[in-house]
């Protein structure tokens, strides 16, 4: 006997049906969305408050987001109006708030994977430091540990807003200035990741990269000391080069010494190939780094008539090493001075002399340390022309 | 009972082993190791597995005496009626807890990066219904698709740990052997370790389908040498990497480590989501082989026509235990319970069954 | 008494007695009356009338033969299926002109036939045939059939010969290099197109027929001392089992032996081409030639090997291994590219690179519908198209290709309907697909696709693996013939490895693959005794010390 399909039977299969085309057409399950209804930030920013009367404890947060129809389309005839990006701020206390904030104005969901870059304020990360508004980003999962971090001595929402000179973001453009593109030395090579581990290192202290804006565009160069989250000093640019030199990044960089014949001259050398040695010595009770490093030059520029000669050898090279040397021992004693490991010779001790490390109290210790640099460098001779 | 055909090779109890062992335990691993040992944790790694690779060739004998049965049938003939019971139940249960918390790593691992907010009645229930319809399949298929997908695992895995190496730090592992830093007092941890290493009580399930039961030996201290190599390069590298400080602070260890490589190449920018696929491989295949032992042993334990019969029955409760382990903190409590469990397997149980087979004579030659 | 009415469905129960009951009451009929042969001329020649004599292609022709006493006799054949010429030379010449008178074997009138068979026949096969179903069978597969008076059976002449396409290239499987011959419609020169290849005594092709009303010939071709003897039993077994009416082409054999009549995947091959046959056959597997169709069938098969080509093993080994690794490529975008898509664009977009990212959200802006609309807008769309393509004669296919893919397209894509990025996606995929060389696997991922879409969608990558793992334990537990399914990958065989997706030079072939235990594992001809040897000995090393051999 042929059953006939029940009503409710036809009601239940109807439903499933609808279900599935629900399912279809609804634009993403759970989080999912369509690529447009979401807003990518690329850039976040973190400023001191512009509102009177503010909390000490509240900053500006300030994002860039780019928008798409611009970006992508026409790529040459752009309108010259619109910039391809926008940039939102809203004053809080804490990071999430803030987005939480931003949020309103938008009608897209923010989208932290492909934020590239997170700046700083030098008083925000002097004040409220820069590990405490970096917690909400080492917790969201979305965020790239490639992202570039950066301070900077002014205010980090006029970078964000900084048009570029070949059309791109502003992210894309510092980050390119952030990355070893560069390659000139001056830079601190850093990214969110490298700044995690750094900071959870023992007897370590992190470095970032140091941005200030120029007229039109923005300047790299320079590093700025994080000691226990917080933003302590800066170094200047050659200082930033010879820690480079100490933490073995491969850095190519130039000098400018006296020439040893003719001392109103000058020689520009190109310095490559660094490498850098640590040992930890007994001298007289007393327990010393030796730091010793090498490196190769090459001559480039001779504002004198006679270029490379054999004669001066020797003398050239202990020039540039002298040069060399002393800016290590400025850096060594910047760091010092601020209290801030920023060399590793804490973490040396910790892992090498392990007893000496924990009878210590570092942070009373460290200032005061031996630390003792050489330096030895060789001309390797790529001579193209003798001669003036 | 029809006899079913012995169709596994060794190269395939090998990968079963492997399939088994590596799974969610390799999560926790570092971390307990850095605990209990400092900067040298891949030390106690080793040492742990060495001392189970031991482990694994008397399970690997004890097997071979009865190549026709599995220990559900020889152990209360070994032990006396109520204690090879007992040692049957501990046995089952300890396999039965293995797959709903692999089902909660994967439910976490899941709504943190690839569907944020997804139900778990989605998650959960999708991947326990994968496992049941894989568990209630023959032994070739499901050692086949453990072959494919652990080789998977092990492929990614590996790869994105030795491109994880560029930020490698020497300074990181040493101090070596310092006192502070070793806590032997831990035995918390150190029994949560051996919830990864516990893998080769499975090949007491698994020997009657084997094609050469005599290679049965040789096969599993392989894949426990292999797993044991496994972890100690992986501990070796996040230890290196991250130091051991930061170590005890990670939660997710692999995934951070996959997340700290950096290259510039364009299409795979996260590599971490990539271990994560791979890693959902390497936990199917735990639980699907120990869903293929539990409905096996209980199969041959109430003598039943089909082991796919028990495999569906228990989904409702595997599903519940898995609902049981709301956070990060439960769970990883419980995988201390199990863990205890096979240590219990593992250290008293195996050895005792050993000797009293070498004293009763041969079973079956 | 429920009143039994065409329309209403019948319980299986019901349906099982009727069949039951249908069945007695034939072999009782047959039992009672089976028609036979009478030693009476004109009886017989009624019976066969009566069976077959209705259609007007049946030739009835009545002669006499020249004996001492003139000896009435008839032959019946189908005009059009046996060949007019030869009834005409060897049968009605011969048998019309022999000297009767002279001959002393014409003076008894016993055994006629046999003597008839013996001296004047100068045809080549002839039998005699007692069973009247037997005979007529013969004359409907075009042979003639000799009554004589005073016989009780007929003699069976081989007049077979009928219109037939000629040996042609096969337009579905075109190769760059390799012969150019793929079978046809006619069994017998089907199997001596394999007998040129493999001139070994011991290839054989086995014959049965299958159909009861077709009796179609099939023909089992392998190779006895290399096939294992198991295989030849299982697909003989298979084949006997077969209960049909009509084999009308080889895939109606094939959805009767197959291992998994539901899966998707297709567990038996077929080709058309004729080397393919002849390589399968020396591996150890069995070939399936089936009159009435060019399409052979090859069993067993492993999932690879329906992405290998003929060609393959007519280049040099690193072309293959290119050619195999795009195959292998295209095969996992046809199936997973359109799906990734979606699930890193809605769920993950942080793994697209960002300047893609942008670039696709910036040309999706305004567009009316969700990516995993639009793809199975287009996806389906596509199918369309093709479909419509195949059906349209000649130059029409090739213009709606054009007017359909590109212009519409392209101006839907204009018009702001759909996104560019989206239509690549989908563009590629469905070039992707084509270059499975196995339409029926190709059509298994053209279906998987869908499936895996949606999938994408609800679930992201976590569906996606969870639906691989389903697809894996699916293939893992396909045998085909008890071959695994994913050999040799699975379960892992270094030595069938050499002809999978890593190619290895010819010489090193030095076995047989083994997932198919072959009963002779070593081809003929090598000294080596492992491939690994015979890598380091390439075949053009000169003898040392002595010339070149001429």
């Amino acid at each position: 006997m042929r059953r006939p399909v029940k009503r409710s039977q036809k009601k239940k299969r109807f439903f499933l049906l609808m279900l599935a085309v629900l399912l279809l057409t609804a634009p993403g399950c759970w989080r999912g969305r369509e690529l447009n209804a979401r807003s990518f930030v690329t850039a976040v920013a973190f400023d001191l408050p512009t509102e009177e009367g503010a909390d000490p404890d509240e900053f500006l947060l300030s994002i860039q987001v780019p928008i798409p129809a611009k970006m992508a389309g026409e790529g040459g005839d752009q309108g010259g109006d619109g910039k391809p990006f926008v940039v939102y701020g809203t004053t809080t206390k804490m990071v999430t708030t803030g987005i939480r904030q931003l949020q309103r104005q938008l009608d897209r969901e923010l989208f932290f994977g492909h934020t590239h870059l997170i700046l700083f304020n030098v008083e925000v990360a002097k004040a409220i430091g820069v590990d405490r508004l970096l917690d909400y980003f080492k917790r969201d999962y979305r965020v790239q540990r490639r992202a570039r971090i950066a301070v900077i001595d002014g205010e980090a929402r006029e970078i964000l807003k900084l048009e570029p000179p070949i059309s791109q973001t502003p992210a894309a453009y510092i980050e390119n200035l952030l990355s070893g593109q560069s390659a000139s030395g001056i830079n601190y090579i850093s990214d969110f990741g490298r700044f995690l581990v750094e900071q959870g290192d023992v007897g370590f202290d992190p470095v970032l990269p140091r941005v200030s804006k120029g007229k039109e565009t923005a300047l790299t160069g320079g590093g700025a000391v994080i000691k226990n989250g917080k933003f302590v000093g800066w170094l200047e640019n050659n200082e930033t080069r010879a820690l480079n030199i100490l933490l073995n990044q491969k850095i190519v960089s130039i000098y400018e010494v006296k020439c040893p014949l003719h001392p109103q001259e000058e020689i520009v050398v190109r310095t490559t190939g660094f490498g850098s040695r640590y040992r930890l010595n007994n001298q007289n009770g007393r327990t010393v780094m030796q730091i010793r490093v090498g490196g190769q030059f090459e001559t480039v520029e001779f504002t004198d008539q006679h270029g490379p000669l054999a004669t001066i050898q020797d003398d050239l090279e202990k020039t540039v090493s002298a040069a060399v040397r002393a800016e290590i021992e400025q850096v060594i004693q910047k760091a010092q001075e601020l209290g801030a490991d920023i060399l590793g010779v804490g973490r040396r001790l910790q892992a090498l002399k392990h007893d000496l490390w924990q009878a210590m109290d570092w942070e009373r210790e460290f200032p005061a340390f031996p630390i003792e640099v050489e330096v030895d460098m060789e001309w390797t001779m790529t001579v193209r022309r003798f001669g003036g | 009972m029809k006899q079913e055909k012995r169709s596994l090779d060794a190269r395939q109890v090998t990968l079963v082993v492997l399939g088994f062992g590596i799974g969610g335990g390799i999560l926790t691993l570092p971390s307990l190791a850095a605990k209990v040992f400092g900067a040298s944790g891949w030390l106690i790694v080793l040492v742990l597995g060495l001392f189970y690779t031991g482990g694994a060739w008397i399970a690997g004998r004890l097997a071979e005496r009865f190549p026709e049965e599995t220990i559900i049938e020889y152990s209360p003939r070994l032990l006396g009626k109520y204690l090879g019971l007992l040692f049957n139940l501990i046995f089952i249960t300890s396999f039965l807890l293995v797959i709903p918390i692999e089902i909660r790593i994967l439910q976490e691992l899941v709504n943190i990066s690839l569907l944020p907010d997804a139900p778990i009645w989605f998650v959960s229930g999708s991947f326990l219904l994968a496992i049941a319809y894989g568990a209630s399949r023959q032994i070739d298929q499901i050692a086949q698709v453990n072959e494919l997908l652990i080789e998977i695992a092990i492929i990614v895995g590996l790869f994105v740990v030795l491109l994880a190496m560029q930020h490698f730090e020497p300074l990181h592992l040493l101090p070596f052997f310092s006192k502070d830093l070793i806590h032997p007092d831990k035995v918390n941890e150190l029994v949560g370790m051996a919830f990864s290493f516990a893998s080769f009580p499975v090949i007491s399930m698994v020997v009657p389908y084997l094609r050469n039961p005599r290679q049965t030996t040789p096969a599993v201290v392989k894949g426990n040498i292999f797993i044991t190599l496994v972890y100690t390069i992986f501990t070796l590298i996040v230890l290196g990497v991250f130091g051991y400080q930061e170590t005890t602070k990670l939660s997710w260890v692999a995934l951070e480590l996959a997340k700290s490589i950096n290259i510039e190449a364009v299409i795979l920018e996260r590599l971490d989501l990539v271990l994560i696929v791979s890693w959902i491989s390497a936990l199917y295949t735990t639980a699907l082989l120990a869903g293929f032992v539990v409905s096996a042993s209980v199969k041959r334990m109430f003598k039943l026509k089909k082991h796919a019969y028990v495999i569906w029955a228990l989904v409702p409760l595997v599903y519940y235990l898995s609902t049981i382990f709301t956070n990060y903190f439960v769970w990883t409590r419980w995988s201390v319970y199990v863990a205890a469990l096979f240590v219990v397997i593992s250290v008293f149980f195996y050895p005792l069954l050993y000797l009293l087979s070498l004293r009763k004579g041969n079973g079956h030659a | 008494m429920k009143k039994k009415s065409f329309r209403r469905p019948r319980s299986v129960g019901e349906f099982r007695k009727d069949k039951e009951s249908k069945q007695a009451a034939d072999k009782e009929g047959q039992q009672k009356e089976r028609p036979v042969l009478t030693r009476d001329l004109a009886a017989n020649t009624a019976t066969l009338k009566a069976r077959i004599g209705s259609s007007n292609d049946v030739v009835f022709r009545e002669f006499v033969l020249p004996l001492p006493e003139p000896l009435r006799a008839i032959i019946v054949f189908v005009d059009g299926l046996s060949s007019r010429d030869t009834i005409n030379d060897y049968i009605l010449q011969s048998l019309t002109t022999f000297d009767g008178e002279a001959a002393d074997w014409a003076q008894d009138r016993r055994n006629l036939a046999q003597k008839l068979m013996d001296h004047v026949l100068n045809i080549n096969e002839v039998m005699l045939q007692t069973d009247l179903e037997q005979i007529i069978t013969a004359i409907l597969s075009g042979e003639t059939a000799l009554l004589l008076e005073g016989e009780d059976g007929a003699l069976i002449c081989n007049t077979r010969g009928w219109e037939h396409r000629g040996i042609e290239e096969p337009e579905s499987e075109v190769a760059v290099r390799g012969p150019r011959v793929g079978f046809n419609e006619l069994l017998r020169s089907n199997t001596a197109q394999v007998r040129r290849w493999i001139r070994d005594p011991d290839l054989r092709v086995k014959s049965m027929e299958i159909g009861v009303r077709s009796q179609t010939d099939i023909a089992l071709v392998y190779l006895e001392s290399v096939a294992n003897p198991e295989l030849v039993k299982e697909v003989v077994q298979r084949l006997a089992r077969i209960d049909l009416d009509g084999v009308i082409e080889s895939a109606y054999l094939q959805e009767y032996i197959e291992d998994r009549p539901y899966s998707l995947f297709p567990t038996i091959q077929t080709t058309e081409r004729v080397d393919r046959v002849v390589g399968a056959v020396l591996e150890g597997k069995v070939g399936i030639l089936v009159d009435n169709t060019p399409f052979a069938l090859i069993a067993p098969v492993t999932f690879w090997e329906l992405y290998y080509a003929a060609e393959d093993y007519y280049h040099r080994w690193p072309l293959t291994i290119l050619i195999r690794m795009i195959r292998l490529i295209s095969f996992f975008f046809s199936l997973y590219l359109p799906a990734i898509f979606i699930a890193l664009a809605v769920h993950n977009p942080e793994l697209i690179p960002f300047i893609l990212t942008i670039k696709v959200a910036g040309t999706r802006e305004g567009t009316p519908f969700p990516v995993v609309l639009e793809t199975l807008f287009m996806e389906i769309a596509i199918e369309i198209l093709r479909e419509a393509s195949v059906r349209l004669p000649g130059p029409f296919g090739q213009t709606i290709g054009i007017v359909g893919g590109f212009i519409l397209g392209d101006t839907a894509v204009r018009a702001g309907l759909i996104s560019p990025i989206m239509t690549i996606v989908v563009a590629l995929t469905a070039i992707c697909s084509f270059v499975s060389p196995s339409f029926g696997v190709a059509i298994t991922m053209r279906i998987l696709r869908f499936p895996l879409i949606i999938i994408a969608q609800i679930g992201g990558l976590y569906g996606l693996s969870i639906a691989t793992i389903f697809l894996l334990i699916n293939l893992a537990g396909i045998r085909s013939f008890g071959v695994p399914f994913l050999s040799p990958l699975v379960p892992l065989n270094l030595s069938d490895l050499k002809d999978s997706f890593f190619v290895a030079p010819r010489w090193t072939m030095i076995k047989r693959p083994l997932a198919y235990e072959p009963i002779d594992q070593r081809r003929a001809g090598s000294k080596a005794n492992n491939w690994w040897e015979a890598a380091f000995n390439p075949p053009q090393r000169r003898p040392k010390g002595g010339k070149k051999k001429r």
